[in-house]
């Protein structure tokens, strides 16, 4: 259970998240709505304390993480499978050694095994002719599911924490990673999908939660969703009849 | 004033952070888990990509100061004393300095650009989800390779640019090399040694350090990046510079020049 109370985030004068509360179960499907610089990658940040707030607590299975030591950190950040916007893959390696990277540094494993669970990953998701590619010859596609072989490849994580997992793709490329994300939710594990694309968050959510001006404006089911009166989030909506 | 105050307290803020940044990664180097690939990558990145660069560097400079001292103790008849002169300035001074800012420039600036990109491409913020210290991973190794290779570098530089004097004095001068030679082993003292061989060390992790502490502080895009890496070697050249001095000073001093 993840659970913010009272979360103040500051970024210089600006107040980027203000006075947040909510609590998700690992098992829920969440998609954060909300325009550009609202704080959506923010809270996922501060979900693995990747950032400190100013004020309020972060739990996580009633674990309040603001405080705790890096060398603390690593037991709650394994729950976790965290895919950033443009993969974050280690440009200097390439594709095998970059889902290899987890079994290289805390495993002991002989390299003809390392090799064999790469790619068995990377045929998972779909990019087995990629062993050999450097992150750079990918397109982004390609790299954010070379991203989630990474991730699979490091824990059996509770939850995903995707950031924008299918912005700047073309239709065929975002299906497949929305695919990828739907399978990966079996055995009762949950996400969060910080997105603007209405398409993805309707398709793949069961709760959403829109972001505006640092405070949560909207938490609900699909239903409550349409019959929100906020009159931002009823703007993405109207993407949605737009197409 | 109230802006200033803020300022003041930002800057001191910075300074603080950046003593904890250069403190963590010089004392993460001795601890677990050790990143031994990661130094040797950074020793091969500072050394093969550097070295070239550097020899060029010293083997003009030291072309052109011998012919600058050559010509005016020419005029005073004193040309079997331009070997004193030349090898008191680059062992001493010019040399470590001249690697340095050279090393600054490329291995420093490289160092900045690259953790900066890697902070801006959430590679760092990934090392930590995935529990690796980024200190200990990114920074220990390659504040130790600069500590290491520079001064290798350094004596390398040394020679090039000795051996550059050498030349100028024999074949454009028509001077006598083994004199040269003499000239230069006769004038150098232990303080020029000590000074010489201590300079390196202390600019390769003054280098390492703020070029990798301002990446590692890389903020803001692409505009940002160009900042961090000016600011890394602007940074280090004026520390370099400042602490040329102050390394000399203290030298000549413990070695009873009270000047």
């Amino acid at each position: 259970m993840i659970e913010f109370r009272h979360v103040v985030f500051n970024r210089g004068r600006k107040t980027v998240l203000n006075d947040i509360c909510f609590s998700i179960a690992f098992t829920e499907k969440v998609a954060i709505l909300g325009s550009s610089g609202e704080g959506k990658t923010t809270l996922l940040k501060l979900i693995m304390r990747l950032l400190v707030p100013d004020s309020g607590q972060i739990l996580i299975n009633s674990t309040d993480i603001t405080n705790l030591k890096e060398t603390e950190l690593r037991s709650i950040r394994r729950q976790f499978g965290l895919v950033f916007q443009d993969g974050a893959l280690f440009d200097s390696l390439t594709v095998k050694e970059n889902v290899a990277f987890h079994f290289r540094e805390f495993t002991r494993l002989p390299e003809p095994e390392i090799e064999s669970r790469v790619r068995t990953l990377l045929k998972y998701v779909g990019v087995e002719d990629a062993l050999h590619m450097m992150p750079e010859e990918l397109s982004g596609g390609m790299q954010r599911r070379v991203a989630l072989a990474r991730t699979l490849a490091a824990e059996e994580p509770q939850m995903f924490l995707y950031d924008e997992p299918t912005s700047d793709l073309d239709p065929i490329n975002a299906m497949r990673i929305r695919n990828l994300i739907q399978e990966l939710t079996s055995n009762h594990r949950g996400f969060i999908i910080v997105t603007h694309e209405m398409h993805d968050a309707l398709k793949l959510a069961e709760r959403f939660i829109f972001l505006k001006g640092g405070k949560i404006l909207f938490d609900g089911a699909y239903d409550a969703l349409f019959r929100s009166d906020v009159s931002d989030l009823k703007i993405f909506l109207d993407e949605l009849h737009g197409d | 004033m109230h802006n200033k105050s803020r300022f003041l307290l930002r800057k001191l803020s910075s300074m603080q952070d950046f003593y904890l940044f250069g403190y963590k990664g010089t004392i993460g180097f001795f601890r677990k888990p050790f990143y031994f690939r990661d130094f040797i990558e950074q020793l091969d990145y500072s050394g093969s990509g550097t070295a070239l660069i550097i020899l060029l560097v010293a083997l003009f400079i030291g072309m052109a100061l011998t012919l600058q001292i050559a010509a005016e103790f020419s005029k005073l008849g004193m040309q079997m004393y331009t070997g004193r002169v030349v090898g008191i300035s680059i062992i001493g001074e010019i040399g470590p300095v001249a690697a340095a800012l050279v090393f600054a420039g490329r291995t420093g600036s490289g160092m900045s650009s690259e953790l900066g990109s890697m902070i801006l491409r959430h590679q760092v913020d990934t090392l930590r989800v995935f529990g690796i210290d980024p200190l200990k991973k990114l920074i220990c190794p390659r504040i130790f390779s600069a500590i290491i290779m520079l001064p290798l570098l350094t004596i390398i530089a040394d020679a090039v640019a000795l051996a550059g004097g050498w030349y100028i004095i024999s074949a454009v001068n028509n001077q006598s090399g083994s004199v040269y030679w003499d000239s230069v082993r006769v004038i150098l003292e232990p303080r020029h040694i000590i000074s010489g061989t201590i300079k390196p060390f202390i600019f390769g992790f003054i280098i390492s350090t703020i070029s990798c502490f301002t990446g590692f502080s890389t903020h803001g895009g692409a505009a940002g990046l160009k900042s961090a890496t000016t600011n890394a070697f602007v940074y280090s050249t004026v520390c370099i510079i400042i602490f040329d001095f102050i390394i000399s000073k203290t030298i000549l001093f413990f070695t009873g020049y009270h000047v």
